[in-house]
């Protein structure tokens, strides 16, 4: 095979399934070695000399002097206790960097705990103890930088970490008078105070695939609110604790399926208490709820252009938070007017802990209002009916009478008119010769007999007349996420150093008899966003930053700078962030922006993507700033690398609601799912497991 | 930005251990073994010869670390062809002793992985991969297992770096059908039993 025809068939790869196919391999965990293969690396590493010369021996052995029994047993024991002193003492002071995982690290823990066995003084062993709930931090600290969140590693740091600060607690509540109470309170404020930032870190680290811990030792008591069938050995309450594997298994007579529907498992860890239904379907169904999912498809009104992927965010609300996480749910469009992530008809994706899909609509044709309809996996296939509707009205044909138009926008009289937005095109034409604005600050009558926003009056003179220089784009098709449709207008006029870009859109809602128009004015060259006046979606087609803009690129010495050549990148509309290659290397320039997609606190920053991201930096004129990260060597980072951001925005309000919801973190499966529950005994085993985010006690 | 600060160490490291510090040395092994570790277990499927293959890296690796040059590759790359090398004479001669001894081979593989293997999805993946022609099998490992960039598994594996993309294709494409078949073939009424570990090349 030629290296032509291998780079064809690797071309033809369909990404999406070769990304299946390697994040399965990645998932196949590393392997650990023993102990006391760790022990002996650790031995041959310290001391290499050691360990050549054993080798050595081993394939040259060398004749031993005849040294006497008694000799050889008095100079083996001796030379037996120093190797063993030294070797203890050379692994202690190895062990002083090792973090949870690594091989040495229960020397570590041991000794600071021989350490403070043999600390009598309260005062001195509460400072101690603070420094090692500050070593367990950084311990953390490191395993976040590394983004090795392991829960075993996790809990076993803050396991202690929660220990080192509640002896401190208690000597401080006991010990209030000894004079440098004062001083380790302080100090213990400032250790919960970075543990606050840690855990704020390790929550937006983990992600919200990887935050649930199995919750090993949780209390669980299931009851029957009914009564009728018994749980167990003849008992109504059964309880006992989550093992390991993040299980608790229970088994229950029943008279039929339907007899499930009283039983509720009450979750206890931690100071945590949950209550669920053990089959939330059952449960559902019994209140007659089922089935129970509401979804909504934000944003509402987002403008969609022809052709152009616009991203949507699907939120689905179950009966409680569980019964809306990690749901397989479908996408369809029914029409044919559009596709979903690309592919036309349907679209598998699944939910997030929150409940949350993104996807992209692509409107692909005009003639037909496209309509999406949801269906959600829950034992079968839920259909939820249309949760979107994209584009495309229709007017009453014939609408030539004044009367018939109502200018939404103050202004001059418009004359007689006719609008027909027939299925996305838009047709206007004004009757008559009476001047007039048809709709204010848009646009008046350039000829006698046709109206349209084709020469605005701000920027063409009276003779409807461009002037040179101006450049005008348009009209543009444009959809909404609603039974809506209609057109906007672009003009790039030279201003000083930049220019203005004045946008103009018109919208034609079905039912109304008028228009609505947003008008924008940005000013490109010295500045990174644009607002359209709804801050419903995000507009930024190009971006500029003229010669002179002044860059804080992170790591470099001696902090700001000012850019010398003027550089311009296309932003794709609705995303604000754009994507260029430099010499091999992919930089992504983001924008903090207002928007209901990418709200206010969306930042790309190190702080979510460090390992990924070479350098960070700062852009900002006019007041505006522009976030660049360079050195990102996949493109297919880029994407994912955005959407982990957003998703880090989005969790600190997520989890709120969540909190305030009952759920206090906890995520409860169950099998046998309730459609395959029998009569009879039923062997029912709970998956119970924790958040990351309530690692720290509080 | 943990890789970048530890691969700066190593650098340093290996620049103190080329001048004789063996102790240097050391510290590299010490923060490179468990890598090594599982990729010389993901390619020899047993605990014990790779815990020996492993320590023979470390020995090799010690007696030619005087000779180090930095070819824009990093440090552990270099441990990982010194590993591939020992990994390959080692399965060359186990393959002329297999005949002979193939009953205690049998035997001695049956502790591998077996942790992996109690996760079944996880095991099957494995499975799948050890299962590929081995050219394939120790691209996947080396890119997807191991993280190593096309670069750094073609300077390990001494291939050509279209050579090591084209069989990352074939090896994907492979693993495909075969996870494919598989799923359909578990989707039938009765479970197959898959409690046999199949033994990587």
């Amino acid at each position: 095979m030629t290296d032509r025809g291998e780079r064809e068939k690797l071309k033809n790869v369909e990404p999406e399934d070769m990304l299946v196919v390697v994040e399965r391999m990645r998932s196949v965990p590393r392997c650990h070695p023993r102990l006391i293969f760790r022990v002996r690396v650790a031995l041959c590493s310290l001391f290499p000399k050691l360990a050549a010369g054993r080798t050595e021996r081993r394939v040259n052995p060398r004749g031993s002097k005849a040294w006497s029994p008694a000799l050889r047993l008095a100079a083996g024991a001796a030379i037996g206790v120093l190797v063993l002193l030294i070797v203890f003492t050379g692994l202690t002071v190895a062990s002083r960097s090792t973090g949870p995982g690594d091989s040495l690290y229960f020397l570590k823990r041991a000794s600071e705990k021989l350490d403070l066995a043999f600390t009598w003084d309260s005062v001195r062993k509460a400072r101690k103890n603070l420094n090692l709930a500050d070593s367990r931090l950084t311990e953390l600290d490191h395993l976040i930088e590394k983004r090795s969140l392991d829960t075993e590693k996790i809990t076993e740091a803050a396991g202690d970490y929660a220990a080192r600060t509640l002896a401190v607690t208690r000597m401080l509540r006991q010990e209030s008078g000894v004079p440098a109470a004062g001083e380790i309170a302080k100090r213990f404020d400032a250790v919960k105070t970075r543990e606050q930032e840690i855990e704020k870190r390790l929550a937006a680290a983990a992600g919200p695939e990887s935050t649930l811990a199995p919750a090993t030792g949780a209390l669980v008591t299931v009851t029957d609110t009914s009564g009728r069938r018994s749980i167990g050995p003849g008992n109504s309450v059964f309880n006992g604790r989550v093992d390991g594997k993040a299980e608790f298994a229970f088994s229950v007579d029943l008279e039929n399926r339907e007899a499930a529907r009283g039983l509720e498992a009450r979750v206890e860890l931690d100071g945590r208490t949950v209550v669920v239904p053990v089959f939330p379907e059952a449960a559902a169904s019994q209140a007659g709820q089922y089935p129970s999912y509401t979804a909504k498809v934000e944003p509402e009104a987002s403008i969609v252009r022809l052709d152009k992927p616009q991203l949507f965010t699907l939120t689905l609300t179950g009966h409680d938070v569980a019964s809306a996480a990690n749901r397989q749910v479908r996408l369809r469009e029914t029409t044919s007017t559009g596709l979903i992530n690309g592919s036309t008809g349907e679209a598998g994706l699944v939910t997030d802990y929150y409940g949350r899909c993104s996807f992209t609509f692509t409107k692909t044709s005009t003639n037909r209002v496209s309509r999406i309809t949801l269906k959600v996996l829950d034992g079968t296939w839920s259909d939820l009916g249309e949760v979107m509707v994209v584009g495309g009205v229709k007017t009453p044909e014939g609408n030539t009478d004044a009367g018939g138009v109502v200018v939404k926008s103050s202004g001059p009289a418009a004359g007689p008119q006719r609008i027909d937005f027939d299925n996305g095109l838009v047709h206007l034409t004004a009757g008559g010769t009476v001047a007039g604005r048809f709709i204010n600050n848009i646009t008046r009558v350039g000829m006698p007999g046709k109206a349209g926003p084709l020469d605005d009056p701000a920027v063409a003179g009276e003779g409807g007349v461009v002037p040179a220089g101006v450049k005008v784009t348009g009209p543009r098709l444009l959809f909404a996420n609603r039974e809506a449709a209609g057109y906007e207008v672009e003009y790039l006029v030279p201003s000083g150093n930049g220019s203005l870009r004045k946008t103009h859109r018109v919208i034609l809602e079905q039912g109304n008899a008028y228009a609505t128009i947003n008008s924008t004015l940005e000013n490109v060259g010295d500045n990174a966003r644009s607002d359209n006046g709804t801050g419903s979606s995000l507009e930024i087609v190009q971006l500029q930053m003229p010669a002179g803009s002044q860059t804080n690129v992170s790591g470099r010495p001696g902090g700001a700078a000012t850019i010398d050549k003027p550089f311009q990148v296309d932003f794709d509309p609705g995303r604000p962030y754009a994507a260029y290659n430099s010499a091999g290397s992919w930089v992504v320039l983001a924008c903090p922006v207002d928007s209901d997609i990418y709200p206010d606190a969306w930042t790309v920053g190190d702080h979510y993507i460090g390992a990924d991201v070479e350098r960070t930096a700062l852009l900002s004129a006019g007041g505006r700033s522009l976030t660049t990260l360079i050195g990102i060597t996949e493109k297919q980072n880029i994407e994912s690398l955005v959407e982990k951001a957003r998703k880090g925005s989005e969790r600190p309000d997520a989890a709120a609601g969540e909190e305030s919801a009952g759920d206090e973190g906890f995520f409860v499966g169950v099998a046998p799912v309730y459609n395959n529950l029998k009569k009879g005994r039923q062997h029912v085993t709970l998956t119970i497991l924790k958040r990351y985010q309530k690692v720290f006690e509080h | 930005m943990g890789t970048r600060t530890q691969e700066e160490l190593l650098r340093q490291l290996v620049i103190r251990a080329r001048e004789g510090d063996k102790r240097s040395y050391g510290k590299i092994f010490r923060l490179c073994y468990k890598d090594i570790y599982d990729y010389v277990i993901r390619r020899v499927g047993n605990r014990s010869d790779a815990e020996d293959l492993t320590m023979q890296v470390f020995m090799q690796g010690l007696k030619s670390v005087s000779s180090y040059e930095e070819r824009g590759h990093s440090v552990k790359a270099w441990l990982y062809r010194i590993a591939h090398n020992a990994v390959v004479d080692h399965l060359r001669a186990r393959r002329q002793s297999f005949e002979l001894d193939e009953v205690q081979e049998a035997a001695a593989d049956t502790d591998v992985l077996a942790d992996l293997l109690a996760r079944e999805d996880i095991g099957r993946v494995y499975g799948e991969v050890a299962d590929l022609p081995p050219a394939q099998a120790e691209v996947l490992i080396l890119r997807f297992m191991e993280d190593m960039s096309v670069s750094e598994t073609a300077m390990i594996l001494d291939k050509k770096e279209v050579t090591v993309r084209a069989l990352q294709f074939k090896g994907i494409k492979n693993l495909r059908k075969r996870m494919e078949g598989k799923e359909q073939a578990d989707e039938g009424p009765e479970q197959q039993g898959d409690g046999e570990m199949k033994k990587p090349r």
